[in-house]
């Protein structure tokens, strides 16, 4: 390899450069919630992840030689200098009892033991939770699947859908905040529904819908939120739901019509307080502003009229479908109809199921790194004729304590012949 | 029966709150004398049999389980803290750990009594984008994965003390362990904490994906989980790979616990947003 190939190599296998990109981005992160949120979409922090995903690429292609020799070809030591030096023991023994015992101790603990003969003796090397080693290696793939997962969403699209019951929506008409897709069918809104339990509280709100093509039912099927729709590889997600009353105001000789939405009480006491959080709303070019708030599961409205100028104190007034009453001396005010309507999210997204997979991945290389590390016992024999020594050691690795408990007990077993 | 769970619940809290108290008490009195310890961790199992009961008597009124706004995930959070202090302490023979970790269910259950509002205690209903059951799996998992840090958390404070006593910079001599056995004991519970706040992310993500379609939207609650983990994910590669261990490991173990403190209060009461249940 070129030397500048090799450095370059070797900066992005380096464990600091790694830290370094976590730790630029842990700051970036922490600095978007502070401050602007734009910083996510950028291009710099875009260049982030994909600088920590060539890290993750090529720490993983060094460590797959290393998990790949480790897990299928322990390394037997060729003579005493080579066995584990910061865990050992010597055992003095015949070589064929030491052998026998050492196989069956090993073996008894859930080892996989090869050995060889040595010019003096023998050799072994003992391995256990050999897939282990393929923790590390299995995580770092698993963020880079998850990172790709990431870039391949950006091929997908999301829009968003506010509509009223009865209406249908051609699908190239949808408002896309990412991405565009054609499709010959149209979204029917069958019924929409803000169900409540019979102990007054919200259950869910519920939008029945149908994809129709040319007055055909391709498929129906009711969503609600947290069970989104599905059809054609697209989901639909309820995300939000508003009632309205469609009101008519006639005043000074002109009428005016207009949708006013409703926020909601579920005691009529509320209504005066709950008033207050209200927006108001300019009726047609009228000068009139309403309030207004549905009382829960009643088929009735409360509305708050002002009179922009000021000259009149704004009124309350409670109205049925269908009921007309008159504010402000003169101006009659009717509602025509309490309607509602649903807000759905539009979406497909072709990198989720790499997501999920780099996630479940991710979990699983955690586990076996942290809970099936490697151990490696290994050792040589030497001796004249049958009897002699056998000295063996374990690697240590990161959690010294646990090992040598391990360690501990198969000495101890040793040492009963 | 309504009305017998709520005062038991509320009367639990109180109790917790006292028990707490004189358990962290005993524990610092212990740390100087070097007995008493024993009398410290009865106190502190009937502490958390008290959180149990606030714990049920909530699920009993309430009629789901208590984990849905941020009075009821302060009150599990607690629950989580002291069953993995208990545990630890059993397990690995600690009699001090207590002194450093009790503090900080004290001080949640105080915040719940003196600071949080009655309309944050009171039972609500749950709104729709909460009615699934990764609520369960995702809050459960944050609450061990956060108890566990909050012990790791006290560990490395117990690092740092011992170390400076050891260095003539601290002179009030406590009865700590070994610095070695703590270093590998924090170390060993920020692995199962890791494990679970990987969990966290993982369901929240999933069930993010259900709710509102998107799995990731730099939700600033979100956004500070994944900042937590990368705190720790960087405190176990620095152990693995560099060799960081003694006073670098046990500070950023603290600094992993600051970063958890904020993303629970610092985003629920600084940044709202749509992650603003608890």
């Amino acid at each position: 390899m070129n030397s500048w190939k090799k450095k370059v190599w070797l900066f992005f296998a380096s464990m600091k450069t790694g830290l370094f990109l976590l730790g630029l981005i842990v700051l970036v992160s922490a600095a978007g919630t502070l401050f602007s949120a734009n910083i996510y979409g950028s291009l710099l922090f875009k260049i982030v992840f994909g600088l920590l995903a060539i890290n993750l690429g090529v720490c993983s292609i060094n460590r797959f030689n290393i998990a790949y020799r480790c897990t299928f070809y322990p390394s037997i030591p060729r003579n005493i200098h080579a066995v584990p030096p910061k865990m050992r023991a010597i055992i003095p023994g015949k070589s064929s009892d030491l052998r026998m015992q050492l196989g069956k101790v090993l073996n008894a603990r859930g080892y996989s033991m090869i050995s060889m003969e040595t010019n003096d003796g023998w050799a072994f090397a003992a391995l256990k939770h050999r897939w282990g080693y393929w923790g590390t290696f299995i995580v770092h793939i698993a963020f880079i699947m998850i990172i790709v997962g990431i870039v391949m969403g950006n091929f997908g699209f999301y829009g968003k859908l506010i509509a009223w019951q009865g209406e249908v929506v051609s699908f190239n008409k949808i408002n896309f905040n990412k991405g565009s897709v054609g499709k010959n069918y149209s979204i029917k809104i069958n019924s929409i529904e803000d169900r409540f339990m019979p102990n007054g509280e919200r259950d869910n709100w519920y939008t029945n819908i149908s994809i129709i093509r040319a007055d055909k039912e391709l498929a129906r099927g009711t969503l609600s939120v947290n069970h989104p729709f599905k059809y054609d590889g697209i989901y639909y997600y309820q995300s939000s739901y508003m009632d309205y009353a469609r009101i008519t105001i006639a005043t000074e000789g002109e009428t005016f019509e207009d949708i006013v939405p409703l926020g909601l009480i579920s005691d009529q006491e509320k209504a005066a307080t709950s008033m207050q959080h209200r927006f108001e709303q300019e009726i047609g070019n009228s000068k009139i502003y309403i309030k207004g708030l549905k009382l829960q599961n009643q088929p009735y409205a409360y509305m708050q009229v002002y009179n922009r100028k000021g000259e009149k104190k704004p009124t309350m007034i409670k109205l049925s479908e269908g009921q007309t009453g008159t504010i402000f001396d003169q101006t009659r005010i009717t509602m025509s109809e309490l309607t509602n309507s649903t807000g759905l999210e539009i979406k497909a997204d072709p990198g989720v199921s790499v997501v999920w997979l780099g996630s479940g991945l991710l979990f699983a290389g955690l586990i076996l790194s942290f809970y099936r590390r490697p151990l490696l016992v290994s050792g040589v024999f030497t001796g004249k004729e049958e009897e002699g020594t056998l000295l063996l050691g374990m690697s240590t690795g990161r959690m010294q304590r646990y090992n040598k408990t391990d360690f501990d007990h198969i000495i101890k077993f040793l040492k009963q012949l | 029966m309504y009305q017998a769970l709520q005062s038991i619940e509320t009367y639990s809290i109180y109790v917790i709150l006292i028990i707490y108290f004189l358990a962290m008490f005993v524990y610092w009195l212990a740390a100087r004398a070097n007995r008493g310890a024993k009398f410290a961790y009865v106190l502190t199992v009937i502490g958390w049999s008290g959180n149990t009961v606030a714990l049920i008597a909530r699920t009993m009124r309430a009629q789901r389980l208590p984990l849905s706004n941020g009075y009821e995930f302060i009150i599990a959070f607690c629950w989580a803290i002291v069953l993995i202090l208990l545990y630890s302490e059993f397990r690995f023979k600690l009699k001090m750990l207590g002194a450093f970790v009790m503090p900080i269910p004290f001080l949640l259950i105080s915040y719940v009594i003196m600071l949080m509002e009655p309309s944050k205690t009171a039972i609500q209903a749950i709104p729709p984008a909460l009615k699934s059951y990764w609520l369960v799996f995702h809050v459960i998992t944050a609450i061990l994965a956060y108890g566990a840090f909050a012990v790791s958390f006290g560990l490395g404070l117990m690092y740092i003390l011992k170390t400076y006593y050891e260095e003539n910079v601290l002179k009030v001599e406590l009865r700590l362990p070994p610095a070695m056995v703590l270093d590998e004991l924090s170390y060993k519970i920020i692995i199962f904490g890791f494990s679970f706040l990987t969990l966290v992310i993982i369901t929240g993500a999933i069930w993010a994906n259900y709710a509102w379609g998107t799995y990731w939207s730099w939700d600033p609650k979100e956004t500070w989980s994944l900042i937590t983990w990368i705190i720790y994910a960087g405190y176990l590669h620095a152990r693995l790979m560099l060799e960081w261990r003694g006073k670098r490991a046990a500070w950023l173990a603290i600094l992993g616990f600051v970063a958890i403190l904020f993303t629970f209060f610092g985003v629920n009461y600084l940044l709202p947003g749509l992650h603003s249940y608890a």
